[in-house]
């Protein structure tokens, strides 16, 4: 059934030019929705799933980098994006100290603040029609993942 | 494998194993990479070493401050590994390794310091043949 429910929707996804991870994004809503009845809008899913494509094809293109997973979510004025990735040996292996860890933080955030982030920012001010007044920024050293919390504001088209 | 290589087909070979060290250990593939052998020593210059994001980065004083620290730590972490591959490579010990990145290039240059005059090996190999 689960097998069923990714074939059909990774060929839907194939058709409009999304990447993996934005297929498997849209993919774990409908298990979502499943499991916990919740239920979400065709938009609310496509928004979200626009924001996981493009998050993982900056870092693909710009970082160098293959996420293995990118997941985003809205919750009112709040978008949550949630990136996962496989640090390479080199950075693993500098993590293991207190100050290496605090070099691969800033790297990372700094990397993200200067290149991903107002691209990002952009394609979510667009796309929920509101200003991003804030966004923070949390890394594990550990782990590589990056979780990005955009705050949004009063609409842009009032 | 050092005994039976000419001083070019070596320079190539070490070449392919620092683009292999970067792509499978730092993360992030260098565009192009050219060794050049010279007494004791192994100069390998590694071009393109930096993402666009990276690139984009290095505009700001801080950013390629940050930029150099990080990449001269992480080959400063495998050091061990990375002089252990020449070593198997060449034949040859290596006695120091420097290293730095300039983030206005992109470009990564290495030197190997040998125990023993390499190119010379090469040279006493080419007399004995003719």
């Amino acid at each position: 059934m689960l097998f069923f429910l990714w074939e059909r929707g990774s060929r839907a996804s194939a058709r409009r030019g999304e990447g993996l991870c934005a297929r498997r994004h849209r993919f774990m809503h409908k298990i979502y929705e499943k499991a916990l009845g919740v239920t979400m809008s065709e938009d609310e899913i496509d928004l979200q799933t626009a924001i996981a494509d493009l998050v993982e094809r900056f870092e693909r293109q710009e970082m160098g980098i293959q996420p293995t997973s990118v997941n985003v979510m809205v919750r009112g004025d709040v978008v949550i994006v949630h990136l996962k990735a496989v640090l390479p040996a080199a950075e693993k292996h500098l993590a293991l100290t207190e100050r290496g860890q605090d070099l691969v933080s800033r790297f990372a955030t700094m990397l993200f603040r200067g290149g991903a982030q107002p691209s990002v920012e952009q394609l979510i001010a667009r796309a929920m029609d509101k200003r991003v007044l804030d966004v923070q920024t949390a890394i594990s050293p550990l782990t590589g993942s990056i979780v990005a919390m955009f705050e949004l504001g009063e609409k842009t088209s009032e | 494998m050092a005994q039976s290589l000419t001083k070019g087909q070596m320079e190539a070979e070490i070449s392919k194993l620092l683009i292999r060290f970067e792509k499978e250990h730092i993360g992030r593939g260098p565009e192009g990479a050219r060794s050049y052998i010279v007494a004791d020593m192994a100069v390998v210059r590694l071009r393109g070493v930096l993402t666009p994001a990276e690139r984009h980065l290095a505009r700001d004083p801080n950013g390629s401050a940050l930029i150099r620290e990080m990449r001269l730590r992480l080959v400063e972490g495998s050091k061990a590994l990375l002089e252990a591959w020449v070593q198997d490579l060449t034949g040859c010990r290596v006695q120091n390794l420097l290293t730095d990145v300039s983030t206005r290039t992109g470009e990564h240059i290495l030197v190997f310091v040998f125990d023993q005059n390499l190119e010379d090996s090469f040279k006493d190999r080419k007399g004995e043949n003719s």
